[in-house]
Parts: C-alpha cells; sequence; structure tokens
C-alpha cells in the first residue's frame, strides 16, 4: 500500500481536497473531442508512408476516390494552395556558444502538412481520404496507390552523423541542425589536473508518450462568415489558433479553439500537427464539419516521440569523492524534421547536468540530428530527465571509483541549504533547496542504513 | 532536481524560443456569491481545476465548491501560454493568486465605504472584513460583490463590478527536487527485476493540493519505472518501427508496479510570492536513475561494470553473462541494437 | 484500428454454425468471444468475410465429470474454467493456466475453445492440453470425431479443424492428485508468453510441453526421455531445444527464449514433483 506523508493543512491550500473534475470523468459524463458529433460531419483518414525514406514517383487515389462513401482524396501538391507557411517550428536552436551570438543560421527545413514529393519517415502523411464515416474513409485509404522510389535510411544518431552520412535535407550540407555549447570555469583544465576522471556513456531510446486519450479534431467552419470552431485535443489551444492564423491565413478573431476534456499528453500534444492543420484546410475547402481521431498504432508513428539522445557524461573529482568538474556531449535524434520545441529540449536540460551539486567548471555541448524517423519534441521532463539521469548515475559511478556510499558522496557534494536564488555552476540561479533534507527523509523511510548492511552481509544477493 | 515553471519571457527570447512564459488569469465575484477563474493555462489531467480553486477560496474566503474555474477555450481565455513543463501552478496559479488579490483589495475598499470605516480600521480575518475591535461588524466577498453589481453605492473613483485580471511573468525558474530511493531484486536465473521498495521524497515548495502532488508523482514515478526497466521504441536499419502497438511497446500495468512510499519536504521558492514549484515531471526525472543505479548496484556483484535502461531481463541476462566470460552469439533481436524483451515482475502483481 | 468490412451471422445452434460455415465457405470465420480474434482483424491481419457468431450456444459451456476425465464445453470463458470446482479438484493445471491467459477482461470474455481453435503457439492452454496428452471433440459436416491432442496443433493459425469444422469439447484426464506445475514468463501481466513449460507427473514420468517454442506447442520428448532414464531436472532441462525453433523478434531474441526454456523447464519439472 502507497504511504502518504501528510503536511499540516492551512485552511484550503495545503489540505487533500477530492479533485472537483472527477465526478463527471469517472461516470463518463466528461465530453472529449471524439465524443463531438455535428451534422454533416466528414471523416478524415490518412495514408501513410510505410517507408521511412523516399521520393514519391507517382500517386494514384482513382480507386480511393471510387469507393463508397468517399467524397474527396487529396495529395500533397493538390492542397499545396492551403498553407500560408510551412509547419512551424517555434524553437529554431541555432549553433552557438550560449549566451554569445549565433555562430550559424537556423536549420528548420519545409515541412509541409501532407507530403508533396518526399516521404522522410515511415508514417508521414501522403493523403488523405476524406468519407462519410470514419470506416469508408480508412477503407479508402487503403485504396490509394504509391510508388516510392526508395532512398538511403538515415536509421541511428551514428549514421547521421557518420562521414558520408546522406544527408536528409539537401538544403544543408549534413544532418546537422545546430552545435549548442555552454561553458563556465575551465572544465579542460579543471579536467586535465583532475586526480579522479570518471566517464560514462549513456543511450536514451525513443519514448512513445502513450496519453490515454489518442489525439483528434473536429473543425466546424461558418463559411459565410470564414469562422471556424475547433476543438482538438490538445495541450496548447492557444498556440493552435495563433498558429492557424499563421498557416492557413485565417484571421485569429475568426478561430475559436476549444481543447474540451483531453485525457493526457505528457507533452505529446504539445505540437502543432499536420492532422490538425489539415482537418481545419479541409473544413474551409469544403465548407463542412471535418473530424479525424487517431488510433493507437497510428499515435505510435505520427505523434511525436521523446528523448533520442547520446550523452558522453564525464565529472571530474578529488580522491574524497568532492565535484570540481562537470562535462557532457550530447547528440540529439530531432528526427526527420524540426519539430514545435524539438529543437530546445536539449537546451532545456543544458544547464544542470551538474545537478543539486557543487562544482568550479562545467562545460555543456549538444549537436542534434536530423534522422529518418517520426519527430521528437517535449515528453514528460523533456531534457531535465536526460539531464538529471546522466548526473545521478555519474554520481553513482563516482562513489564506486573513490570507494565511498553512494548517499554520502551526494550529501558530500550538495549545495548547502538556501532560500534566496543561488547561482550555480550551469549558471542558472536556483530559486531554493534544501538537498539534505529529501535525502536523510528517503534513507530513513527507506532503512537505507539497514539495507546496505544487509547488502554487504549477504551475498550481495543481486540487491541494489 | 530539475527547472520548470515555463519560464522567465526574457530568458527564453534569448534562448531563441519564439514565445514567451508570462500567464494570465481573471477572477470574477458574481452577483448571487459565486466566483469565475478564468485560467490561460489548459489542463488534460492535472487536476487544476480543484487547485486553483483551493487557492482562491483561500484569497477570497469562499469554499472551493464556490469556485468555477474555466480554462482551454480561446473565446473564453482569451489570453494564455497553456500547459507544458510545469508551468500551471508556478505561471498560471500565481497569475490567478495576484488577480485574487486584486479582487480582495478592491473589495476591502469597498467593505470600508458600506461599514464607514477607514481601511486601516478592517481586518481580514476567517475570510471576510471585519472592523478592529467589532467582529460583528463585516462584510464578506460574496456580498460585496452583489454590492459592486447593483452598484447603488461606490465609493468614489471606484468602478462597479467585483473583477480583476493580472499577468505574471516569472523572474526566474523554479527548482523542485528531491531524493528517490529504488530497492531491487534481480532473479539471477532470468535477469528479471522486481522492485522491492520505492520511496520517494519530493519538495516542490508550498503545497496546495498533497493529493494532487502524490498523484503526480505516482503517474512520473510509473512513467520513469517504464523507462528504466520497460519501455523502448525500437527502429530496424530501415527505418521501420518494430514495436507498433502496446504489445511489443510495453507499457507496465499497475500489476507491474511498485506501491511507493511518499515523502515531503519544504522549500518554498524564492521566484513567486506563493513559494510554489512545480510537481509534474519529478516522478519521470527522478525514476529512471533510481531504478539504474539500484540494478546496476545489485549487478556490481557479479561483475557488470555497466548497464544502461531499459533494464530488461534479456539485457540484464546478457550483461551478466558477458562479465562471466559466457557472452552468447551477439546476435540481438530482428532489426533492433538492443536487447528488446523485458522483464517480468517475477511475483503476481509486484509489491504490495 | 478499424477492421475491414465483414457480414455477420448468428448461429443458433452447433449444428447451425457448422452449417453457415458450409454455406459461406473458407472465407467464414467462427467468433466466441472474440478475444484473439478481433485483435487480429482490428489490425487487418485477418480479414474474414463473414463472422459466425457462436457466442450464444450456451449449451456449449459447461465442466462435466465424464468419467475418466473432465470435459470442458469449447465455449466455457477462461474465467469459468479457472474457478471450476471440479476442474481444480480433478485437473488443477487446467484450472490454474486458465487463469494465467491475458487479464480478467480477457478471461471473461475468452473461450478455453476459442483458444484452442485459434492455435497460435503463444498460447498457454495448448501447451498444458498437449502435456495432459488431452482430446479434441470436434463437429463437422460429417459428423462427430475426436483428435488426440498430438495430431491438434499443426502450425502458426493452422490446426486440425477444416473450414467447416466446430470445435465443440476439450477432455482432460483426471491428475489423481499428480503434480504438475506451468511456468510462464511474461514481462507484463497481460502478456503473451515469452517462453511457458507445462510439466504433469503422469503414467509414471513427466510429461512436458512448451509454448513459444515453434510453430506449434511442442512435446518435449528429449526432456521426457533423459529424465525416464533418471537424469535430474537440471540435466533434463538442457535437452529442451531439440526439435524446437523459438522465434527471433521485438519481444526477445531466440538466443534468449533458449535458454529460458532450460532455466523454466528445470523449474517446471521440480515444480511437478514437489507439488
Amino acid at each position: 500500500m502507497t504511504q502518504v506523508a501528510e503536511p499540516e493543512a492551512t485552511r484550503w491550500v495545503g489540505g487533500g481536497l477530492k479533485r472537483k473534475e472527477d465526478p463527471k470523468l469517472i461516470t463518463g459524463q466528461g465530453r472529449y473531442v471524439d465524443d463531438i458529433t455535428l451534422p454533416g460531419m466528414l471523416y478524415l483518414a490518412f495514408a501513410r508512408s510505410p517507408v521511412a525514406h523516399a521520393n514519391i514517383a507517382s500517386i494514384d487515389t482513382s480507386a480511393a476516390k471510387g469507393l463508397p462513401g468517399v467524397v474527396a482524396v487529396y495529395t500533397g501538391p493538390e492542397l499545396a494552395d492551403e498553407w500560408a507557411a510551412a509547419m512551424p517550428c517555434a524553437w529554431p536552436v541555432t549553433s552557438r556558444t550560449y549566451p554569445g551570438e549565433p555562430t550559424a543560421d537556423a536549420r528548420v527545413p519545409d515541412h509541409w502538412p501532407v507530403a508533396k514529393d518526399r516521404v522522410r519517415y515511415m508514417g508521414e502523411i501522403v493523403a488523405v481520404v476524406v468519407a462519410d464515416s470514419r470506416e469508408h474513409a480508412v477503407d479508402a485509404t487503403e485504396a490509394v496507390d504509391v510508388d516510392y522510389d526508395e532512398l538511403p535510411v538515415v536509421d541511428s544518431i551514428e549514421e547521421a552523423v557518420a562521414d558520408g552520412a546522406h544527408v536528409i535535407h539537401e538544403q544543408f550540407d549534413s544532418n546537422e541542425l545546430y552545435t549548442w555549447n555552454l561553458r563556465n570555469g575551465d572544465a579542460d583544465r579543471v579536467f586535465a589536473e583532475a586526480p579522479v576522471v570518471v566517464s560514462e556513456r549513456y543511450f536514451h531510446p525513443r519514448l512513445i508518450a502513450n496519453a490515454i486519450e489518442p489525439r483528434g479534431i473536429v473543425a466546424q467552419p461558418v463559411p459565410a462568415q470564414g469562422e471556424f470552431t475547433v476543438w482538438s485535443a490538445t495541450q496548447i489551444p492557444h498556440f493552435l489558433r495563433v498558429f492557424l492564423t499563421l498557416l492557413l491565413g485565417i484571421p485569429e478573431t475568426k478561430i475559436r479553439v476549444i481543447a474540451p476534456e483531453v485525457g493526457g499528453g505528457f507533452g505529446s500534444k504539445l505540437e502543432i500537427y499536420a492532422e490538425e492543420l489539415i482537418t481545419v484546410a479541409l473544413a474551409r475547402k469544403l465548407g463542412a464539419p471535418t473530424k479525424w481521431t487517431e488510433t493507437r498504432s497510428e499515435g505510435y508513428l505520427a505523434t511525436v516521440q521523446g528523448r533520442g539522445v547520446i550523452q558522453d557524461m564525464e565529472v571530474a573529482a578529488t580522491e574524497e569523492g568532492r565535484l570540481l568538474g562537470v562535462r557532457v556531449k550530447l547528440q540529439a535524434d530531432m528526427g526527420a524534421y524540426a519539430s514545435l520545441c524539438g529543437p530546445g529540449i536539449p537546451i532545456l536540460g543544458a544547464f544542470h547536468y551538474h545537478g543539486v551539486y557543487d562544482c568550479e567548471a562545467y562545460s555543456f555541448t549538444c549537436t542534434s540530428v536530423f534522422t529518418n524517423r517520426t519527430p521528437t519534441d517535449a515528453y514528460r521532463g523533456a531534457g531535465r530527465p536526460e539531464a538529471t539521469y546522466a548526473t545521478e548515475r555519474i554520481m553513482d559511478a563516482l562513489a564506486r571509483r573513490v570507494g565511498k556510499d553512494p548517499a554520502e558522496v551526494r550529501a558530500m557534494n550538495f549545495i548547502p541549504p538556501f532560500d534566496q536564488p543561488r547561482m550555480t555552476a550551469g549558471t542558472l540561479e536556483y530559486d531554493s533547496g534544501n538537498y539534505g533534507a529529501a535525502l536523510a527523509k528517503a534513507k530513513e523511510l527507506v532503512g537505507y542504513d539497514a539495507l546496505r548492511r544487509e547488502q554487504q552481509a549477504g551475498d550481495g544477493g543481486r540487491d541494489g | 532536481m530539475e527547472v520548470c515553471g515555463w519560464a522567465p519571457s526574457q530568458v527564453l527570447g534569448t534562448l531563441q524560443y519564439a514565445g514567451g512564459g508570462w500567464e494570465r488569469a481573471s477572477v470574477r465575484c458574481n452577483p448571487t456569491g459565486k466566483v469565475t477563474v478564468v485560467a490561460g493555462t489548459s489542463p488534460h489531467g492535472q487536476g487544476h481545476s480543484t487547485t486553483f480553486s483551493q487557492i482562491v477560496a483561500d484569497d477570497l474566503g469562499v469554499t472551493p465548491d464556490d469556485v468555477e474555474v474555466l480554462a482551454g477555450d480561446t473565446s473564453i481565455a482569451t489570453w494564455g501560454l497553456d500547459s507544458y513543463g510545469s508551468r500551471s501552478l508556478s505561471a498560471g496559479g500565481v497569475a490567478i493568486h495576484k488577480a485574487a488579490e486584486r479582487v480582495r483589495e478592491k473589495a476591502r475598499i469597498l467593505a470600508a465605504h458600506e461599514l464607514e470605516v477607514a481601511e486601516e480600521d478592517l481586518e481580514w480575518t476567517d475570510g471576510k472584513f471585519q472592523v478592529k475591535g467589532a467582529p460583528d461588524r463585516a462584510k464578506t466577498v460574496p456580498e460585496l460583490a452583489f454590492s459592486a453589481w447593483a452598484a447603488h453605492n461606490m465609493p468614489e473613483g471606484v468602478d462597479p463590478v467585483l473583477e480583476a485580471s493580472a499577468v505574471f511573468d516569472p523572474p526566474n525558474w523554479t527548482y523542485p527536487s528531491g531524493t528517490h530511493i529504488c530497492v531491487v531484486e534481480i532473479d539471477p536465473d532470468t535477469g528479471s527485476t522486481r522492485i522491492d521498495r520505492y520511496v520517494a521524497v519530493d519538495d516542490c515548495g508550498t503545497i496546495i493540493n498533497p493529493m494532487v502532488v502524490d498523484g503526480q508523482v505516482m503517474g512520473g514515478v510509473a512513467q520513469g519505472i517504464a523507462e528504466a526497466l520497460y519501455e523502448e521504441a525500437i527502429y530496424d536499419e530501415n527505418g521501420t518501427l518494430l514495436t507498433g502497438n502496446m504489445s511489443t511497446y510495453r507499457v507496465p500495468s499497475a500489476a507491474e508496479l511498485p506501491g511507493y512510499t511518499l515523502g515531503k519536504t519544504v522549500t518554498p521558492s524564492s521566484t513567486n510570492p506563493m513559494g510554489v514549484k512545480g510537481i509534474g515531471e519529478t516522478g519521470t526525472i527522478a525514476a529512471p536513475p533510481a531504478v539504474m543505479n539500484a540494478v546496476a548496484d545489485a549487478l556490481r556483484f557479479v561483475g557488470v561494470e555497466f548497464i544502461d535502461k531499459p533494464a530488461s531481463a534479456e539485457k540484464i541476462w546478457r550483461v551478466v553473462q558477458q562479465a562471466q566470460g559466457q557472452a552468447p552469439p551477439d546476435r540481438a533481436p530482428e532489426g533492433g541494437g538492443t536487447g528488446a524483451a523485458s522483464m517480468t515482475p517475477g511475483v503476481e502483481g509486484g509489491a504490495a | 484500428m478499424i477492421p475491414a468490412a465483414f457480414d455477420y451471422e448468428v448461429a443458433e445452434s452447433a449444428d447451425h454454425a457448422v452449417s453457415l460455415l458450409g454455406e459461406h465457405g473458407e472465407d467464414a470465420k467462427l467468433l466466441a468471444g472474440g478475444h484473439s480474434l478481433l485483435p487480429l482483424m482490428r489490425v487487418r491481419l485477418a480479414a474474414p468475410s463473414v463472422l459466425v457468431d457462436i457466442g450464444r450456444l450456451g449449451d456449449l459451456s459447461y465442466v462435466r465429470d465424464g468419467g475418466d476425465h473432465v470435459a470442458v464445453g469449447a465455449l466455457t470463458t477462461m474465467e469459468e474454467a479457472h474457478f471450476s470446482d471440479l476442474l481444480e479438484r480433478e485437473c488443477p493445471i487446467l484450472a490454474h493456466t486458465a487463469g494465467e491467459v491475458g487479464d480478467p477482461q480477457v478471461r471473461h470474455r475468452g473461450t478455453v475453445g476459442g483458444t484452442v481453435a485459434h492455435a497460435d503457439p503463444a498460447s498457454d492452454i495448448p501447451t498444458v492440453l498437449l502435456a495432459l496428452d488431452a482430446t479434441l471433440v470436434v463437429r463437422g459436416p460429417d459428423g462427430e470425431r475426436t483428435v488426440p491432442a498430438s495430431d491438434f496443433w499443426l502450425g502458426i493459425f493452422e490446426s486440425a479443424l477444416g473450414p467447416q469444422d466446430l470445435l465443440t469439447e476439450i477432455r482432460v484426464p483426471k491428475l489423481g492428485g499428480a503434480g504438475w506445475n506451468y511456468q510462464k514468463f511474461h514481462p507484463r501481466a497481460q502478456d503473451w508468453a515469452i517462453v511457458g513449460v507445462a510439466a504433469v507427473a503422469r503414467n509414471g514420468g513427466v510429461s512436458v510441453a512448451l509454448t513459444n517454442m515453434g510453430e506449434k506447442p511442442l512435446r518435449a520428448g528429449a526432456v521426457e526421455q533423459a529424465l525416464a532414464s533418471g537424469s535430474d531436472p537440471a540435466a533434463a532441462a538442457e535437452q529442451v531445444l531439440e526439435g524446437t525453433s523459438a522465434p527471433n523478434d521485438a519481444l526477445a531474441s531466440s538466443e534468449y527464449r533458449e535458454h529460458l526454456a532450460k532455466v523454466l523447464t528445470r523449474r517446471a519439472i521440480e515444480g511437478a514433483r514437489s507439488s
């Protein structure tokens, strides 16, 4: 059973009140996007690329158009006029040594909601079917006939950075979006002179958010007024409105975006998606309400993924285990395109690879690259789990190296308690912290000392 | 630890992010006594309606049930920057609190006027404005809301209706922290890992609702354990996603997860007047290294120098084999670069 | 995902089901609990043109004492089999293993006959039936026949059932207190077995059968022989790979499965001998 330590309640703040939202949610009275049905509504389904990298040699939608219930089928070139701009990247990080000036331009390749002549990841949309029912729409996607001229696949970070790697976006000279640096103090000297250096490499595979509710969108036009009401399973209705304006040319004052009940996001609904743009564009084009709902397996390809990072992490320390410096190099997998915030995710962790510990020298470098896979973006923690993972694993490695208990090495290196902003090695001013208190409490709750004794006494028994 | 509470707008600009980090809220006291809060954040499971109601209830002397929180509709919440990066409380909640304080300030002026005393002679006690030394002479915010709506007797220079809005642009991020400790047991024959104990002590600054905090931690830890032991999107050399659904991409269920022991410390943030930090992401931040460090700690005893995540049963089996000089042929699962099989809890339903 | 379009018929009796199958031909599939077939249909790995729903044939759902065996109607759900007092008493390995399949929601819909007919080599119950030398009762256009478990499963999704056949009953021997054990290695509670091993002490020896070590459930004949000639469980388990072809996929490599097979075989034998 879960044991919960509760603080004292003040009046309402601090008290454990049951959630007001829950009665309607757990009795099925909540209204999610997929619950919305409008008169005359048309349903969308997407034909998606089964290959990771290919030119579209030809695409024939005539058979699909002839299937029962199909109202229209569109390819990328046929929808080109709908877009006033390409899909947005709101965080076009450039190469630089922060806070210095950029040393290169942002590398944001054009990304269109429906592929025009080339697909760059398995699952990229190649055609849109509009029909009178979801089933008819899905059936018709199977009848869209596409001839793919396959291209070399850049299937990993290692392949993306290799000499002679195939360049996915030909307008650039490599698969690199940026190399971003942060330096504080003289890490090279500190590492060169340190008595102890511990290095490890960590790999963060891509993760799939699996929010309980798949994505979906309904767009309802009022054609005579050029007005639109859009319901989307999104974390960012305000941003969606802004980008619908920028990308579809609809005045902002004519768009209302509603995020109804949304069943989780974890970052995967923090995105401006092709499906959203297409659904609204087709509501405009056809003058009818349109709807799309994602399936779970479709989402695995179509919804942004998380993580996808390789880290080379190093700490320099004294023989006693006192930290002197942190140096880390990252390689981050952006996927086939620059997503809304994807380039910035590693940057969110850039400033705190030293964690809650003090040290005098700090060096961070991240190279982000394109690969032929679903684009990555934020996933619960977004850059900070990666950073904390590297910090905490290397602290254990450091403890092993200097022959001390991992909790002891941490306590030795904590920034001492503080309640006002305090500058740290990564150049952030942390707001407050009392790291020793949480460690002491956690040790007490788990029975740490007894556990360690038990571990030493036994054969280890593979208890960690 | 982590940095969250997205974010000081100016700092975002220097980082080349296109948007800002402020948040806006309005608080409206309706004539019949209920309060409408319009938040610029956009909930998708976090329980904002509850926590924001608690904040406003304290600020205005009403109950959380008297408060309705509206969000997620651009025609109603006309300004907002939505929800991500653990910002809804430390940016959004603070904006709500500021707006509520402004409402109370206006209400104080009204109360003094109606009670015919100077403002200094009033104190805010037990959720109402009381005349010092004469507590039976008091006004509640709902009463004043009606007065401000009827507007029959407004003080000089004060407009009708009782509402206010506020924008908060955080001067800094917030920095939650904590310590998680995980104890595992590994089956040497199969490589299977069982979590014996999981302790999470988190510090998210001032706590609004500990149940909501616990829920966030438990959910985050579940995803963090998943990341450490189960989940991995595997692609082959053709860019084909091999783990294309929940059969092959192993999202663990409650049956695989242990019970947690949760604790808290409270170190208020210096970033905002409420002292709040975020909590939504702490579980996924702390759990993966806690679990992996436990696995690595355990495997040390059989000579394994290093193991990375996910520490599936097959991966553990392979590294142990290698450490003991009995490396099996290095043929990984079809198309995958890493061992794809995951672990079994070993005992039914995992630890209680 | 969404299944391809299909027609739907409801069978009013077992004979009606057989005649509907005859009428609609090869593209018709029987629908019992649907928890093996429908997932395949949703991702369009199966696309029958007609579903013949036998789910209402209540008289095919029973657990009865058949004298020297226990007779389980094909439409008995896993949950019913798991909680059957008769099975618990007379053939506990089947009662236990029925409770290992999927999760409670699956077990309340999925049927014993359904999983047998579906013939997925990763299923648990066929393995147990193979270890028990069970008998399957089949009704077809030419009447009723019995098929021994050893002849029933032929390959992946392939069984002795013809396109017009309906499985009606599963007959399992009474164990009379004999030891048994089923080892299922699965990462998550609701997962299929990566590898499974059934062991039943009977006829003076131990029958051992394997889940997911080939295209159908397999008897580990070499293990059985080793045990019969006096090998201890660990040594006998070393023989388990004979005749197997463990899959290599995103869930596990064949090397790991082969290793697991040895570990689980030893544990199953030890478990059967000590139970």
